[in-house]
């Protein structure tokens, strides 16, 4: 899929997802329909936003750590050391 | 407190809270019992108690058949609204409710109402006053509360950050939170680049908008919990995000520019503190307190306080301390005496009115007569009429006409204060207050009283 058509997509189904009336139950507190579709969308962004700074994170510890790896300590560890 | 149920205790159909011999009791009914065992034994009950965010109860025997159970929450010693709060007392108050949902959702429940009124500050921070706030959380659901939240936390306290923190007072006329919409038009247009801000108010007011009077369809659509819990942490984000410095306030160099020496200002301290040692309240209703000095001369004897001050700055500042130094006896408040929190809601009694929750054991007046009598032009009479309602015993200041305090207020305006003089407050208030003791404070032309009300 290109870059161009995934963008596409996103936006249908956040516009689709905008138009959706979900299921209220029962509850003495009136959530509101607006709010309970504004919240949908918004905790599917804030998700989505988690899981992207989670990815970024782990692909970041990656290389980081490669580069730990070709760059030896300048002090080897206390463990080491007692050896 | 009056027996029977509690005027504010309608809208919840779980169950309701009555006064009954003296003692404030909750009523569980049968509707609430799955809820209510779970809560129990979910461990959730145990964990909220334990990191103090719900009052604990105790169960009391019931004879009412129509009722599941009645349980007694521990007492608090005054309910203060959040029209009455700092921008950090709402702020950590909003915090507080976020972390309870947490704890919740960590135990199969979730919140099911958000109300600022139900919390409520004990031993110095916010706590959970409604134990029927819970209900067993059914995977997929959205939370019912997040309306709710925005209005009663988010928006007023984005207004007080990022517009004026006078605009808490606007809790006073929309008892269900700040509508949105004027939340949204109220606020800065930077607030549109915070995503935080961008979200929960301004979009979250035209969904409203766009979604009002719609129909509600079968169709279901469900929020996984790692997206609720997204939410959760969004919203947690978005309002520790906000800050509101606290300007210059009007009383901060009070105490270095007044006719006080350092002398005089310990000496009025050790009046005011030998009034305590004499009268021995069990609370004192500090008025006009600014920074709560004298408030902690009081709870320095184990006495518990409440700082009211009409500075925003003011009752901020002392809110910070009493968190820096986990103080445990001392509430800070904000109130305009010429116009008091009135009693609001439904029928006018969902909310008390300040004096309502009085009499006060003991009312500190200190530096105040002045501001009353010449800034706002109260006759003596009706100050002392007023002080008569909320407390039992006055330890008031007189500060006379020749005081630099009096002459600044008098410097922009005609001085039509004929009557301002000790001996006509002393005749108007001996009308309403045996005077127990009379103290000159030494240094100035002040002079501190003890009167208790006839």
């Amino acid at each position: 899929m290109t870059f161009r058509r995934a963008s596409f997509l996103s936006l249908f189904l956040a516009a689709a997802a905008l138009f959706a009336v979900p299921q209220i139950s029962f509850a003495y507190l009136d959530p509101g329909t607006g709010s309970y579709i504004i919240q949908l969308i918004i905790a599917a962004g804030a998700a989505g936003a988690f899981l992207g700074k989670a990815f970024f994170l782990r692909v970041k510890d990656f290389f980081l750590g490669m580069r730990r790896k070709k760059t030896p300590p300048t002090n080897p560890p206390e463990a080491d050391k007692k050896n | 407190m009056q027996e029977g149920i509690h005027y504010s205790s309608f809208r919840d159909p779980s169950g309701f809270v009555f006064v009954q011999d003296g003692v404030l009791c909750r009523a569980i009914r049968p509707s609430y019992k799955e809820h209510f065992d779970l809560l129990m034994s979910s461990g959730l009950y145990a964990a909220l108690v334990e990191r103090e965010l719900l009052v604990p109860h105790q169960e009391r025997q019931n004879s009412d058949s129509s009722l599941y159970k009645v349980i007694v929450p521990r007492r608090l010693p005054f309910i203060s609204y959040p029209y009455e709060w700092s921008f950090s007392m709402l702020k950590d108050a909003a915090l507080a409710t976020l972390e309870v949902q947490k704890l919740a959702l960590e135990h199969g429940m979730s919140l099911k109402d958000a109300s600022a009124y139900n919390m409520q500050f004990e031993n110095g921070k916010p706590v959970l006053i409604d134990t029927l706030s819970f209900e067993r959380y059914e995977a997929g659901k959205p939370w019912v509360a997040y309306r709710q939240f925005c209005q009663h936390f988010l928006a007023p306290l984005a207004l007080m950050a990022k517009k004026d923190v006078r605009l808490s007072q606007i809790l006073r006329i929309y008892v269900d939170g700040v509508p949105l919409d004027l939340a949204s038009s109220l606020l800065p247009w930077t607030t549109y680049v915070r995503p935080g801000l961008f979200s929960h108010i301004h979009l979250h007011s035209k969904s409203q908008k766009a979604f009002a009077n719609k129909r509600v369809s079968g169709k279901k659509y469900t929020l996984s919990t790692f997206a609720l819990k997204s939410l959760l942490e969004s919203l947690r984000s978005t309002v520790a995000g906000l800050s509101w410095q606290g300007g210059a306030t009007e009383w901060a160099d009070y105490y270095e520019s007044t006719n006080y020496s350092a002398l005089s200002f310990t000496k009025k301290a050790e009046i005011v503190d030998s009034f305590l040692e004499k009268a021995k309240p069990r609370e004192v209703w500090d008025l006009g307190s600014n920074n709560g000095y004298f408030s902690r001369i009081a709870t320095k004897r184990g006495i518990r306080a409440l700082a009211f001050d009409i500075d925003p700055s003011a009752v901020e500042e002392n809110y910070r301390t009493v968190r820096a130094q986990n103080e445990t006896l001392l509430l800070p408040l904000l109130l305009d005496l010429t116009n008091p929190s009135p009693a609001l809601g439904w029928h006018e009694r969902e909310r008390e009115s300040f004096a309502a929750r009085g009499p006060a054991d003991m009312v500190f007046a200190l530096a105040l007569i002045h501001h009353l009598s010449i800034s706002n032009n109260m006759p003596f009479e009706s100050v002392a009429a007023f002080f008569k309602d909320i407390g039992r015993k006055l330890v008031i200041e007189f500060v006379p006409k020749s005081d630099s305090q009096v002459q600044k207020l008098l410097s922009s305006r005609e001085d039509i204060f004929t009557e301002y003089d000790q001996s006509r407050f002393e005749a108007a208030f001996s009308r309403l207050f045996a005077i127990d003791e009379t103290r000159p404070v030494s240094g100035t032309e002040r002079t501190l009283y003890l009167m208790s009300r006839k």
